[in-house]
């Protein structure tokens, strides 16, 4: 039995001992990070860019990209300028007609007249002449607003005097009848008729004694003289009236409104097409600048170009040439027309004028004077102005991509990188492979900055090669080409934005011969990559 | 009789000298008659005494064995001393074919009862296996991506997974012929199916990146993980409280499963002996989710990187249209493991004998045999032994020990195949351990003495 116990204690003890002999001591350790060499090879994708979505992908954000008959790729940018308001052409001053007199020359003397009676006289019609700010020869104005106040006085102590006093010039809008309206002057006490223009419009053109004429207001008055008994007059009593216009608003003017200046105020447009290209030479051979203009003023307009300019932060250069030399006519709508506008259309290109210069300068802005006079070529017109005319005008640059780019650069700051977020990337290897039959090569910078202070750069490479080209600057083929860039997470981990310059030159850049960048021509991107994969195990 | 007894040691020697492996049991395989509960693996085995009850709860048994070491993909970094996790180096130490096994048995009922020639048993286990075999390439993709792999095509479809969680409640019984000379044994299990996921067999996956545009070109075929039961654990809250409870107790994944076995006594000095366990199949029919790649190929060629608003849901929609995926509820229908003993013994004498035993697992259909030797010495109311276990796909040999002793009814045993002295070493690692209530221990050993 004693052996029995020696036996069970012995396996029990053996049975510990096994136990106890397994050191998990191992397992105590910290373990770190999962960290692993493996890296992916794989294709990320592909792109095949035309020239225009290459320059929409570089973010000229403001301009249209679109193609022109010869199907090369242009930039298009278009800008409204300004628009000048009937109001800012021509606008009719007050009128403050001199008090015209009527004496009957009639002597009746002390002790007057022995019996009562109706003394009626018709004098000969009044013409009040309107004058015009710049001589104008006004044929009809359409009122939308002002006062005519009509005055009528007396010298006739005491005799009641009745007036039909007609305005036959102011036609009413509702009948063109003339106005019409009688008045009683009871001794000196004037008579002052108020008149509110709204509901009338002036025929200016009755001389008053069936002639044709302009600016003529017409009135004539029938007078009747209510004489009672021992009634005296003098002959040197009369009747004296005057015409006050003030506050006139048109809502139409006819006539000669001979030479009237339209001053737009000086023109400042932001020209943000180059804002992200930096030194380099972008030089388009066949730009031009289109200034469309429609018109509704019922006259034509001579514009002078002479202060148009274009500037970059260090110059500035104006337009010259032909197009600066005279006025550039601005047709107008026909009196048919009234109410239709006309637009014209004055194209500034390199033929008439140094526009390739002007864009030579990566220009930021474009100043625009606009001097214009109506009736350039006419003394005597029959204009027309609508208190809803107006000149409107835009301006459109287009840049037909027949271009030279020599070391032109490309800027875009990527703002609010957050490096850390590339902290898990390992060693990577971007290969970006591209076929090319844009005439157009481009080579890529990188840099990676914490703040101010650069924390990576990854160095230019050649990412696309510019397509040959014949003698007319048309890519006759493609190139192929293949550029590697490395980059680890840790490279880039404290970066907090980054710059990437794109330059590029067009084929034969260095003999300055422009290449045309046309539809058709694209560039075919395929991107893999090895990438090592980094796995945090946290 | 000596010079086979050196034979056998010389051997032992000889596969000492190998760099090979251990496996599965082996050292509890050795307690052989003095432990009921070794008919679970040798159905052949009868009981010495008339009646067994193993105390609930107090026997199980655990295993694992894998074709690297932990230290291999743990590594302690020589600077710091902390460990990390080194695929590269892993994949200095794996093999073409690596295989990751375990299985936790516990024995919930266990009842035996010998009468004459004749014993039987009564039996509810609960076992769960896992199952991984995967391949050098697959190591290669993990450690080094595809980059090192370019124009090379990468076969992952031999890579395999299966784990099986199961209950099983059956009978065994044995019976001896020929004066004790011949033993015939079986177990007939009955199976209930808790959790499985598995590869699909014949799943194949390959992928191919192209040396000039890294495009992946890939085929799939047969590409389907099966699980059962898995969705109420992953999806809870999609499933009444009691869901999971009620799966586990009660569902319709069954099946049937049987243990065959049989030794023969060569001479008064030699047996051999045979078995063949877990052969049948268990089809699961419950809470069943069929994860399956539609069979195709296609090359991912990257993405058009035009408009790209989400990268990633870009990837997916283009690596969809390559290959579709979808989701079925089909029933399916899995084999265990079926494995295999084949041991012969030299007993010199009544206290002492020496044996060798080979084992295969074919839970993937591969044939790797480990062997082991071993060595046990009988005493009156107790043995215990010794062994050495070598084979299957490598590794070095593993050392182990067993016993089984009576303290009057009481019997307590445990083996081990590897007797592990750092963890980070460990390729095989098994256990055994029970207490067991005998009754009428040695009643039957006089008569099981077969004339020599």
């Amino acid at each position: 039995m004693r052996k029995i116990k020696f036996i069970y204690i012995v396996f029990t003890l053996i049975l510990l001992s096994v136990i106890q002999a397994c050191d998990m001591s191992y397992l105590d350790k910290d373990i770190e990070d999962f960290d692993t060499d493996a890296s992916l090879a794989i294709a990320v994708g592909n792109i095949t860019y035309t020239v225009s979505e290459l320059f929409n992908e570089i973010d000229a954000e403001d301009i249209e990209i679109t193609e022109n008959s010869d199907g090369i790729v242009s930039f298009v940018y278009m800008d409204t300028l300004t628009s000048v308001a009937a109001s800012d052409v021509i606008e009719i001053p007050n009128q403050s007609f001199p008090s015209q007199d009527f004496s009957p020359a009639l002597d009746i003397p002390s002790p007057g007249s022995p019996i009562a009676k109706i003394i009626d006289l018709t004098p000969s019609p009044f013409i009040f002449v309107l004058n015009g700010s710049n001589n104008e020869e006004f044929n009809k104005i359409v009122f939308d607003g002002g006062t005519l106040q009509v005055k009528a006085e007396s010298t006739f102590t005491d005799i009641d005097i009745n007036l039909t006093i007609t305005l036959n010039s102011l036609k009413s809008n509702t009948d063109n009848s003339s106005y019409e309206t009688t008045v009683s002057l009871n001794g000196t006490a004037p008579e002052i008729i108020d008149i509110d223009l709204a509901d009338f419009w002036a025929d200016l053109t009755d001389d008053g004694n069936g002639g044709i004429t302009t600016n003529a207001f017409v009135m004539t008055v029938s007078v009747s003289i209510d004489l009672g008994i021992g009634d005296t007059i003098t002959p040197e009593q009369k009747l004296s009236f005057s015409l006050d216009m003030t506050n006139l608003q048109f809502e139409a003017i006819y006539g000669d409104l001979k030479n009237q200046t339209v001053n737009s105020e000086s023109l400042t447009t932001d020209f943000d097409v180059f804002d992200d290209f930096g030194t380099g030479t972008f030089l388009f051979a066949d730009p031009t600048l289109q200034l469309i203009i429609d018109n509704s003023f019922g006259f034509p307009l001579g514009i002078d170009f002479g202060n148009i300019a274009a500037s970059n932060t260090s110059e500035t250069k104006f337009l010259l040439g032909a197009v600066t030399d005279t006025y550039q006519i601005i047709n107008s709508p026909t009196l048919a027309q009234e109410g239709q506008t006309v637009r014209n259309t004055i194209t500034i290109d390199n033929t008439n004028s140094n526009i390739v210069d002007l864009l030579a300068l990566k220009p930021s802005q474009f100043t625009i004077d606009i001097s214009a006079t109506s009736n350039p070529n006419s003394d005597s017109a029959q204009n027309f102005i609508l208190n809803t005319s107006a000149l409107s005008t835009y301006v459109q640059v287009n840049m037909p991509l027949d271009v030279v780019f020599e070391n032109t650069e490309f800027e875009q700051e990527l703002d609010n990188i957050n490096g850390a977020d590339f902290e898990d990337l390992g060693e990577t290897t971007l290969n970006i492979h591209t076929i090319n039959t844009i005439p157009l090569g481009g080579s890529l910078e990188m840099v990676f900055y914490n703040d101010n202070s650069i924390v990576y750069t990854i160095t230019e490479q050649v990412i696309f090669a510019a397509a040959p080209v014949d003698t007319n600057g048309i890519s006759t083929g493609a190139t192929t080409n293949t550029a590697s860039f490395d980059i680890k997470g840790d490279d880039i981990k404290t970066a907090t934005r980054a710059v990437l310059k794109l330059k590029m030159n067009t084929t034969n850049a260095s003999s300055n011969s422009p290449v045309k960048l046309l539809t058709t021509n694209t560039l075919d991107i395929s991107i893999t990559t090895d990438v090592s994969i980094d796995i945090n195990n946290n | 009789m000596q010079k086979k007894g050196t034979l056998l040691i010389s051997v032992f020697i000889a596969f000492t000298m190998y760099n090979v492996t251990a496996q599965e049991y082996f050292s509890f395989y050795q307690l052989r008659d003095y432990v009921f509960q070794t008919q679970s693996i040798s159905p052949t085995y009868m009981p010495q005494n008339t009646f067994t009850i193993a105390i609930p709860g107090s026997n199980f048994g655990v295993n694992y064995q894998n074709g690297f070491q932990l230290k291999d993909v743990l590594v302690e970094n020589t600077n710091s001393g902390a460990l990390e996790i080194d695929l590269g180096n892993l994949l200095l130490h794996v093999e073409n074919i690596n295989t990751l096994k375990t299985n936790v048995t516990g024995h919930l009922f266990y009842m035996g009862l010998r009468k004459g020639k004749n014993a039987f048993s009564v039996f509810l286990n609960t076992k769960t296996d896992v199952n991984v075999q995967l391949t050098k390439p697959f190591f290669n993709f993990l450690a080094n991506g595809n980059s090192s792999q370019v124009g090379e095509l990468i076969d992952l479809g031999h890579n395999k997974f299966n784990a099986t969680a199961y209950r099983e409640i059956g009978f065994g019984y044995v019976r001896t012929f020929l004066d004790n000379k011949f033993k015939v044994g079986f177990n007939l299990r009955f199976l209930g199916g808790v959790f499985h996921a598995s590869t699909q067999h014949n799943a194949e996956l390959t992928l191919l990146t192209k040396a000039d545009t890294y495009n992946w070109e890939m085929t799939a075929q047969n590409a389907t993980v099966n699980t059962a039961g898995l969705d109420l654990i992953i999806n809870k809250d999609n499933y009444p409280n009691n869901a999971l409870t009620s799966y586990i107790f009660g569902n319709k994944n069954r099946g049937i499963a049987f243990d065959l076995g049989a030794s023969y006594q060569l001479s008064k000095k030699f047996i051999i002996e045979i078995s063949t366990n877990d052969i049948g199949s268990i089809t699961w029919k419950e809470h069943v989710i069929n994860y399956n790649i539609e069979d195709g190929s296609g090359t991912f060629t990257g993405l058009d990187l035009k408009d790209i608003d989400d990268v990633e849901q870009a990837f997916e929609n283009e690596l969809s249209t390559i290959f579709t995926t979808n989701e079925t509820q089909r029933s399916f229908k899995t084999k265990l493991g079926v494995k295999s003993y084949v041991s012969t013994s030299y007993l010199p004498n009544k206290k002492n004998r020496f044996s060798l035993t080979g084992f295969n697992n074919y839970t993937f259909n591969d044939f790797s045999p480990s062997f082991a030797l071993a060595y046990n010495r009988t005493l009156k109311r107790s043995t215990f032994g010794v062994t050495s276990s070598f084979g299957g796909h490598q590794k070095p040999i593993g050392f182990g020990g067993n016993f089984a002793v009576s303290l009057g009814a009481l019997q307590i045993y445990a083996a081990t195949d590897n007797i592990i002295s750092k963890v980070e070493n460990v390729y095989n690692a098994d256990f055994r351990f029970g207490i067991n209530l005998n009754l009428g221990y040695k009643k039957w050993v006089k008569e099981d003495k077969p004339e020599g």
